[in-house]
């Protein structure tokens, strides 16, 4: 998610499940999607079936994905980048981009700084000895450099006139600086004119030159064909494994969507995120695509298939250290100490983001209701600060390993980190060092019971455990967001076992918890727990989603009203809303009680047209729910050229109807489409990227830590030299435990993690069901015969795969689906370890491949390497 | 014409919107009767009521209906209605019924499944074994140590004298294998105790 928010504006799958069914091409590319997300093949094979779609898989094995598809080829974990980078090479230099896509809806023909360079693998600011850059040339070339524009006034104290600087002011002067102001203040900024909308500066817009021919040297898509002219097809063969002949193959049948009637998808999944450089890989292949004229397209995208059933929902609610829900970020200390420095540090200067003030106080208002106040900063001060720090998942339990920070009780609500994380004997010894475990959970699971772990001692770990049991899925109820953001309503079918209770009952019951453990004995700053808002309890007093849901929707504080859309919110304390992004999907006002009559709750699985369309594009707007506003595909303004005609006409997902000036609609429109009085916009009006400064899909971005554009670099361990420069890593990998560090002397073998269709992730949810149990009962080494045979192992034998930082003796499995890598210095080996097992569990146990994993962080995502690292194989002894 | 469940569906769709009861029923009820509405009585299991359901595991979304008859489950399938899925389920999919119930392989009886838990667990320090406890024991034990931790760990100020308020003292975890609901009830107590360490699978 790191990446596409900075390339597109939002960090979420474009497109939808449906939608894969309008496709011409289909690219897996960093996910195994027949065993992870089995019904998504069901999309592809009716685009297959109806209109001849090819389906490529690229992938380090042969997989079950690779099996259905028309085109596999071969690539080694870990050089993703170097594929993507050559398909972009290969359309740029064959002329096959859309160039009237890239001209009027990306930032390809901006000019960037001419200080800004790239050079054997570095870009221009890298500070050697911090490992960090300083980003001062990342930048534009800018018209307006350092000019004051009218948003650097202080206009709201002018133009309200109650505000004490104006009160002691001559009166008359003051009303003409008002006047003045208020014509200065640009449309998207009027709304911070009105009272009760607290003081702020806004921001100035800073508009980069342009060369719209594209020929400047130093324009964005120059500075991109510079980048990728070294990404040549022998060097994907090389580095990759691929044989350059499948490489040509499948860039010729990519490349043929640059046409505009024809388009890719590309899907991915932990198969990217889960690299050193993953938030790169995913950028490059956000760049191709944008060059292909690919997004916001019927049947394109960059579709991303989250891992969980509500790893979505749960990212949008920003249960990240860093984040707020709706993709606003937690205020650090020192820059934002006030609620007007952060809305000075996080209002965009243009885009849809000139509105975050709404956002922010909404949610400040469904914290702490009749609490916040314009006076009191909307409770601001009781938000937490950062520090400026990581603390990031596995930062936080190399502090807890260290001693750092003074952590001391942990709370996990379905999370299992002692099977789910890099480095488990690490986690192991982390989780020793706590005073109390939560766990919240359907089972007992190997984090509660970590002090039963085999090689620990009970009499020897003083940390308390409690297990709370918790309802399953359709025990309770509540809306669950797919990767395609669609928010459907679970209902609820029976009541929990026993005496197990939902989440909401337990976050409220821990809630209640705390704040009693105040009142018999109250603290230092108690205000934040004890002036929280929590009006979630329903008529029989107990806490109920439903309740939750409307805070999260939103409605008008005076009157309790649900707000129809996040366009309705304020930035004066009027509206409560607990994440902007879901303001729509539980609206019905009528039926406040009944999730059948909510947005999310409602089935209607009929293939319409949201407004003048022709319906019959696999939308389906009427079944639940999508963020933002039920647009299904995100940046559809980009399905069109400048004058609202589809570059597709076989999918007019929306149009510009010329005669009666309206916009024909299969899909909610992703761009202001209205005039304020109702009628439609003129297409030369709207813009197609508008979560963006830029109001366009950025190529050139210095959001990401480590470089503008992406670069191959090694994965921390590999067996060979990074043959493209000099640099072997990305130079701001986050390295812990450089000391388990294996080199390929030792640890010639690459290994790489996978899950099975049968289990789940850290697998109590599935080694505690039998059947599934006895479809994949034991965990596996996967290897090809070639080494095999040259560690004289045969199928079933119990071989040893270790490391530095672990070792498991499991039974080999030797298939015709490995395949050394054929690279540029020769073959080298790679085995694969599906990483579902623990220890805990009723049916399936076995060892945890996660023994093996490394804690080597993407620097800008903080997700860790589990999908290229080194190891050693030999037959174990028994 | 042969009917089958989803031309019954088709059929049927139109009215759902003018049928569907407002107002304060149990949505379990609201959403039963919908159901009841919409589909084929012949497909129904014998004397039960359906809800749908949202797979748990991937990010697909399927839908499935439960059944229920007396109060308990008695079967799980895809939902055909559903555009996601169309009626069809992968292997875990398939499975999720025995996420509450088996079938005990000495009588074939339809049994709890015994992994589940149903009680509060406690495992003293250096204690070998769980015990099981009350919920008041728990909350009164947890809400105390809460508070504890966040008044030990509580940095009002830091080092510069800015404003911060957090607590280092917790982690908290947790969110992919939660509801929308969930979540967010989850990240508004942690943050109004100061929490910063707060993550989930999505890092992972």
């Amino acid at each position: 998610m790191s990446s596409l928010g900075k390339i597109f504006g939002r960090g979420a799958m474009t497109n939808h499940w449906n939608d894969l069914e309008n496709s011409d091409v289909i690219v897996t590319c960093g996910v195994n999607n027949a065993e992870n997300h089995p019904l998504s093949i069901k999309h592809i094979d009716m685009a297959r079936v109806n209109h001849g779609a090819t389906y490529i898989v690229v992938d380090p094995r042969f997989t079950r994905s690779a099996a259905v598809a028309d085109i596999y080829a071969p690539l080694r974990s870990g050089t993703n980048t170097v594929f993507f980078g050559a398909l972009i090479n290969y359309v740029i230099q064959n002329k096959l981009y859309q160039e009237d896509y890239i001209i009027n809806w990306t930032t390809a023909p901006f000019l960037v700084n001419p200080d800004f360079k790239f050079e054997d693998g570095l870009f221009s600011g890298y500070d050697p000895e911090n490992h960090k850059y300083d980003k001062s040339t990342w930048t534009y070339d800018f018209e307006n450099e350092g000019e004051e524009g009218p948003a650097a006034l202080r206009q709201q104290a002018a133009a309200t006139g109650s505000r004490p600087e104006t009160a002691t002011a001559d009166l008359e002067a003051a009303e003409q600086a008002a006047e003045k102001t208020q014509q200065e203040v640009p449309a998207a900024f009027k709304y911070t004119l009105e009272p009760g909308v607290p003081e702020f500066t806004i921001p100035v817009h800073k508009k980069a030159k342009m060369d719209e021919t594209l020929q400047d040297p130093q324009c964005v898509f120059q500075l991109m064909a510079k980048q990728y002219e070294r990404y040549t097809p022998e060097m994907v063969e090389n580095i990759c494994g691929m044989p350059q002949e499948q490489f040509l193959q499948i860039a010729e049948i990519v490349g043929s969507t640059g046409a505009p009637d024809k388009v890719a998808t590309f899907l991915y999944a932990m198969g990217l995120t889960q690299h050193t450089t993953g938030s790169q890989m995913i950028k490059c292949l956000a760049m191709l695509q944008l060059l292909l004229g690919n997004i916001g397209m019927c049947g394109g995208g960059v579709n991303a298939f989250r891992g969980e059933s509500n790893v979505q929902g749960s990212t949008d609610f920003g249960l990240l250290f860093d984040q707020l829900p709706g993709y606003c970020t937690l205020p650090t200390a020192g820059k934002q100490n006030t609620l007007r420095q952060y809305l000075e540090t996080t209002t965009a200067s243009a885009g849809y983001y000139t509105n975050r003030p709404k956002f922010v106080i909404s949610l400040l208002k469904e914290m702490y209701g009749e609490h916040a106040t314009l006076e009191n900063d909307f409770c601001y001060d009781y938000l937490p600060k950062l520090d400026g720090k990581d603390h990031s998942y596995i930062t936080i339990f190399e502090h807890l390993y260290n001693g750092e920070e003074d952590i001391r009780m942990l709370i996990a609500g379905g999370q299992n980190p002692i099977v789910g994380l890099p480095n488990v004997n690490m986690v192991n010894e982390a989780l020793k060092k706590l005073e109390m475990i939560v766990v919240a959970d359907l089972w007992e699971t190997e984090t509660s019971v970590f002090w039963k772990r085999p090689g620990n001692d009970p009499a020897s770990i003083q940390t308390e455990v409690f297990l709370l049991p918790m309802a399953s899925s359709y025990e309770k109820q509540g809306s669950v967001t797919n990767s395609g953001r669609m928010a459907q309503w679970r209902y609820k079918a029976v009541e929990p076992l026993g005496n197990a209770i939902d989440d909401v009952e337990l976050y409220t019951g821990l809630y209640e918890a705390v704040k009693k453990a105040y009142e018999r004995e109250p603290g230092k700053f108690d205000d934040p727990i004890m002036k929280l808002s929590w009006p979630y309890y329903n008529g029989q007093g107990h806490p109920d989603s439903r309740l939750v849901a409307q805070g999260i929707n939103g409605y008008t504080v005076e009157d309790g009203k649900l707000l129809a859309g996040f366009g309705s919110l304020k930035a004066d304390g009027s509206t409560a809303c607990g994440c902007w992004i879901y303001s729509g999907y539980y609206n019905n006002n009528d039926a406040k009680d009944d999730p059948t009559q909510q947005p999310t709750g409602r089935q209607i699985a009929e293939d319409v047209s949201e407004g003048g369309g022709q319906g019959g594009l696999n939308q389906y707007v009427n079944w639940s729910w999508v963020w933002p506003l039920n647009r299904r595909i995100i940046y559809n303004r980009a399905s069109m050229d400048k004058h609202g005609n589809p570059y597709n006409p076989k999918f007019p997902l929306i149009s510009w109807d010329k005669a009666n000036k309206k916009w024909l609609r299969n899909d909610v429109p992703d761009f202001g489409f209205t005039n304020p009085d109702g009628s439609h916009m003129e297409p030369e009006k709207t813009v197609a990227f508008m979560m963006n400064e830029e109001n366009r899909a950025a190529f050139f971005t210095a959001g990401m830590a480590d470089g503008v554009f992406p670069e191959h670099y090694e994965p921390v361990e590999s067996p060979v030299a990074n043959m493209l420069s000099s640099q072997q890593n990305s130079p701001l990998t986050i390295i812990y435990r450089d000391d388990q560090l294996g080199g390929p002397d030792e640890y010639p073998i690459i290994c790489t993690t996978y899950r099975m269709s049968e289990h789940w992730q850290a697998g109590a949810m599935t080694r505690n069901l039998p059947w599934l149990a006895e479809c994949q009962p034991k965990v596996f080494v996967e290897m090809s015969e070639t080494l095999a045979e040259s560690l004289g192992i045969s199928n079933g034998d119990d071989v040893e795969v270790y490391n530095k930082r672990g070792s498991i003796v499991i039974p080999a499995m030797i298939t015709k689906r490995m395949k050394a890598y054929n690279l540029g210095d020769g073959p080298h080996e790679v085995v694969g370890v599906p990483w579902n097992w623990g220890f805990a569990s009723m049916c399936a146990q076995g060892e945890s491949a996660n023994e093996l994993t490394p804690t080597y962080l993407d620097p800008s995502s903080k997700i860790p390497e589990f999908k290229a690292f080194l190891v050693n194989v030999r037959k174990a002894v028994n | 014409m042969k009917l089958t469940r989803r031309s019954f569906v088709a059929a049927a769709g139109a009215s759902i919107a003018a049928t569907a009861l407002a107002g304060a029923v149990a949505p379990n009820e609201a959403e039963a009767r919908m159901r009841s509405e919409k589909s084929n009585p012949d497909f129904r299991l014998a004397g039960a009521t359906e809800t749908t359901t949202i797979c748990p595991y991937c990010s697909v979304g399927c839908s499935s209906i439960c059944s229920v008859a007396n109060g308990e489950l008695i079967n799980i399938e895809g939902n055909p209605d559903c555009p996601l899925n169309w009626g069809g389920t992968c292997s875990k999919g398939a499975a999720i019924s025995s996420i509450r119930n088996i079938v005990d392989p000495a009588s074939g009886a339809l049994i709890q499944n015994p992994a589940r838990l149903t009680d509060v667990l406690y495992r003293a320090p250096g204690s070998d074994h769980w015990q099981t406890v009350s919920w008041d024991f728990a909350w009164e034990k947890i809400g105390k140590k809460m508070r504890d931790v966040r008044e030990e760990t509580l940095v009002l100020t830091d080092e510069d004298g800015n404003p911060v308020n957090r607590a280092s003292g917790f982690v908290w975890l947790g969110g992919a294998a939660l509801d929308n609901e969930e979540c967010y009830v989850s990240w508004k107590l942690g943050r109004a105790l100061g929490v910063y360490n707060m993550e989930h699978q999505a890092r992972i």
